[in-house]
This record gives structure tokens, C-alpha cells and sequence, in this order.
């Protein structure tokens, strides 16, 4: 179960060059810092949970209604997807 | 702007230099410059890494038309280099803070040299490749200095030149001599002084490039205090005296020699040099003998890179088993360059001979 609320792993950061994005992960384990190539929404949502801190799904999920005016539900969805991403990258915890 | 250098390679990377520092007047979009494959790209990006420059050409990047950029698998190398290039120029930033106030806080006043004072006055700072860290001492607490970084545990190593190194970190070089340079030092400039940085930088890349080598780093580092300190660039307000540094230069014997780093630096950067002190008058054809010096350290440039390790002989040196082997390597190229070196300033030349070799000698 995904736990409600979120911080970005310390230890990350976004880098953009005419469109393309890239997240660098430097692991705080010993593991070997790692590189995402990753899209403009995913871009947009580290960026988000960057500026947020502290962020939960919903607050996620607003920001990209804002951004992209879409449907509540159809954000909710995207950024759960996104979420369990991060998770699995150790984007989060 | 006439293109003298070796190859299109060179002609390419300097211009994205110009463009990295805001020096150039042609057009980011210039697609008779900047229509590159993949190939050109590579070739760009080694010699960019050979004169440690990587960053900035990331920096030029950056301002290119999307049609004019890197392919994806480059541009993605590109923006990791640079990652890589700001994480440890940010680290090394920080580690510096805090060297700085347990300086202080033993009542010693550090003078910051060479990258480390001038990496302000780049558009980004955190893109210019950090080397060590260099700081200069007054004569009255240098030893007291040494003494600070033996009892945290640096373990600062005396050097011929009567410095001390400690690879601890980032490496860090303690100066007993701001500058390189054999001259009385009430006929230099006050340290710190505007005037002081300049004599500092163009001495130190005389030196380089009478020995070991120099690359395009070392010459950016002195793009950007001349447009610092003309009020060229947004980063300063400095100025200098102009009337005062040209009889420093005189007096330190290495007028002649920054008339030809002067030249090099407006013919390949674009930069009107001529209300610079010391320079030749814009307009004007350079004198002969400048322009054969010109020509001289255009090879050396071009053929060292970052401190002459793109030259395949000084590479082989940091792998031999024979600890003698780079010393060769280094004396070798001091006799090669003894002409221009000559030329330049003869009595920094024969000055800095003897001390290297007394320092070797000790």
C-alpha cells in the first residue's frame, strides 16, 4: 500500500536540455548514482514534488489539473502511476 | 574573425566558447558554424574534455536552436557530464565555505587564486571544471597556515616551488606567492587588487605554457576577468587601472608576453582588446614579432590541452612505472619551447628555470 504522504529522496536531482529531461539519482547506500531519461509530465510532477516538499497525491494530482487541464479522475490516475514509479526507482519512500 | 586554428574541430569548440561566455556577436543560430553530425559532435566533446571546457560547450548548448543541437544519445552524455561538472563544482563551493570560516576563525585571511576567485565571474559558475584549490598566504602567517592544515589532519607536502599540496578533498595548494613571478614585490600590485588577479592569471599561463602546457580553461578564466573588469559582464563591477597595470606588465618583465595572450584572446574570442592596457590598437596589424609568438602559442595551446595531458607523450607519463618519466616529459618540453618562451620574457624564463631546478634540487 502506498503510504499517503511523500519526500523525494534527498539525494535527486532534474536536468533539462531542449526537451529532453533527465533525473540523476545518487543513492545514499553505496549503490552507484544512476540516470532516468523521463518525459515533460513526469518532468513536471519531480518538479512539483520538489517545490511541494512534502506532497500527497492529491496535491500532486491538483497541480496537474492546473497544468494540463485535465479531468480530476483522469490526474489521480496519473500521478498514482507516477508514484509507484518513483517508488520503485527509490525516487521516494 | 579569420579562422588560423589546426583543424574544424578547434574552429567549432571556440565557437561555442564564445557563445558560453557571451563574447560572441555572431548568432547562436548560425548554421553554417553549427550544422553538425554526429561525428563532428564527438570530436567536439573530446577535444572539449582534452582542455576541460566541457562544461561550458553543455552551457553553449543550451542557448542553440533544437535544430542545431546535439543527437539524443549525445545531448543525454552531454547533460550527464554536466551534472557531474556542477554536483563537484558545488561540493568543492561548499567544502571552501567552510575551510574559509575555520580559517578565520584562527585569525588567518586566505586569498583565494586562479579558478576559485575567477569562477564567479563566468555566467554559470558551477560549469567551469574545478581543479585544486589554491590559496595564498601573506608571507607574515604562511607558516602559521601550514601549521593550521598539519593539525586538521591535511597532511600538506612540500613542493619544489615552495608550496605546499594536500590531496586531502579536493586537493588544496598553499601559496607562500601570489604571484609567478621573479620580480621584487613592491613593483607588483596589491594583493587582493583587480590588477593583482589579471598580473596573476597571465603570468600563470606564461608559466604553462613555457612548460608542461596550458589549455583553453586557463585562457577562459582570463576572458572572463577582462570582461569582468571592464564592466563587460553582468557578473562585476570591478574595474582596474589601466594606467597602473601596464607598468605592472613592464615592470614584471611580461609586457610582450600579454600582448600575445591579448591577441590570442581577441582573435579567438572575439573580445576588442584594444582598450585592454597593454594591447596592440584594434585596427591595427599585429608586429611581427607578436604575431610569430601569436603563432607559437597557438601550437602549444592546441597541441597540450588541459596542462598538456591531451598530448599523447605527457599522457603516457601519468601511467609510467618510471616516477622519473613525467620530469623528463616536462624538461622536454621546456626545451621546446625555450624560443617562445625566450621571447617572451627571457628573464621569466631563466628566473623560473633555476627555481625549478633548485627546487628539484633540494
Amino acid at each position: 500500500m502506498i503510504a499517503k504522504q511523500y519526500r523525494l529522496f534527498e539525494d535527486c536531482s532534474l536536468r533539462e536540455l531542449k526537451g529532453k529531461f533527465l533525473v540523476m539519482v545518487y543513492p545514499k547506500d553505496g549503490q552507484k548514482p544512476f540516470a532516468l531519461e523521463v518525459n515533460a509530465s513526469f518532468a513536471f510532477l519531480f518538479q512539483t514534488a520538489q517545490r511541494l516538499e512534502v506532497f500527497d497525491a492529491d496535491a500532486l494530482a491538483n497541480a496537474v489539473v492546473n497544468e494540463y487541464k485535465i479531468d480530476l479522475d483522469r490526474a489521480k490516475e496519473e500521478v498514482e502511476h507516477t508514484l509507484e514509479m518513483w517508488f520503485q526507482y527509490g525516487l521516494i519512500k | 574573425m579569420s579562422r588560423v586554428v589546426g583543424n574544424d574541430t578547434e574552429h567549432k569548440l571556440l565557437a561555442l566558447l564564445r557563445i558560453a561566455l557571451n563574447c560572441s556577436a555572431e548568432a547562436a543560430n548560425d548554421k553554417q558554424i553549427f550544422s553538425l553530425d554526429a561525428e563532428d559532435w564527438r570530436n567536439i566533446l573530446d577535444l572539449a574534455a582534452a582542455h576541460t571546457v566541457t562544461g561550458l560547450v553543455y552551457a553553449a548548448v543550451k542557448k542553440l536552436p533544437s535544430d542545431l543541437c546535439p543527437p539524443d544519445n549525445i545531448s543525454l552524455k552531454l547533460m550527464m557530464e554536466a551534472e557531474r561538472i556542477e554536483r563537484y563544482s558545488r561540493k568543492v563551493a561548499a567544502f571552501t565555505e567552510k575551510l574559509v570560516s575555520e580559517l578565520k576563525g584562527a585569525s588567518l585571511a586566505p586569498v583565494f587564486m586562479k579558478g576559485h576567485e575567477v569562477a564567479k565571474y563566468y555566467p554559470e559558475p558551477y560549469l567551469r571544471v574545478c581543479g585544486d584549490i589554491d590559496i595564498y598566504f601573506q608571507p607574515s602567517e604562511f607558516q602559521m597556515a601550514v601549521s593550521f592544515f598539519k593539525e586538521k589532519g591535511y597532511a600538506p607536502q612540500r613542493r619544489p616551488d615552495h608550496s605546499f599540496f594536500s590531496n586531502s578533498g579536493p586537493g588544496i595548494d598553499i601559496h607562500p606567492y601570489y604571484f609567478d613571478l621573479h620580480v621584487r614585490l613592491e613593483k607588483l600590485p596589491p594583493v587582493p587588487s583587480t590588477e593583482a588577479v589579471l598580473l596573476m592569471l597571465s603570468s600563470h599561463i606564461l608559466k604553462h605554457a613555457m612548460g608542461p602546457g596550458v589549455g583553453l580553461r586557463q585562457i577562459c578564466d582570463m576572458v572572463v576577468c577582462l570582461k569582468a573588469f571592464t564592466g563587460n559582464s553582468a557578473e562585476s563591477n570591478c574595474t582596474y587601472n589601466s594606467v597602473k597595470l601596464e607598468e605592472y606588465f613592464q615592470a614584471a618583465h611580461v609586457a610582450t608576453w600579454n600582448k600575445v595572450l591579448l591577441a590570442f584572446i581577441s582573435r579567438y574570442f572575439g573580445l576588442d582588446t584594444a582598450m585592454f592596457s597593454g594591447s596592440v590598437n584594434a585596427g591595427q596589424p599585429l608586429p611581427k614579432k607578436i604575431r610569430k609568438l601569436l603563432s607559437s602559442f597557438e601550437r602549444i595551446v592546441f597541441s597540450g590541452g588541459n596542462f598538456g595531458f591531451y598530448n599523447i607523450s605527457r599522457k603516457k607519463t601519468a601511467t609510467s612505472k618510471f616516477s622519473g618519466k613525467r620530469k623528463i616529459d616536462t624538461f622536454y618540453r621546456f626545451l621546446r619551447n625555450t624560443p617562445f618562451s625566450l621571447r617572451c620574457s627571457p628573464r621569466e624564463f631563466f628566473s623560473y628555470t633555476f627555481s625549478l631546478l633548485k627546487g628539484n634540487l633540494d
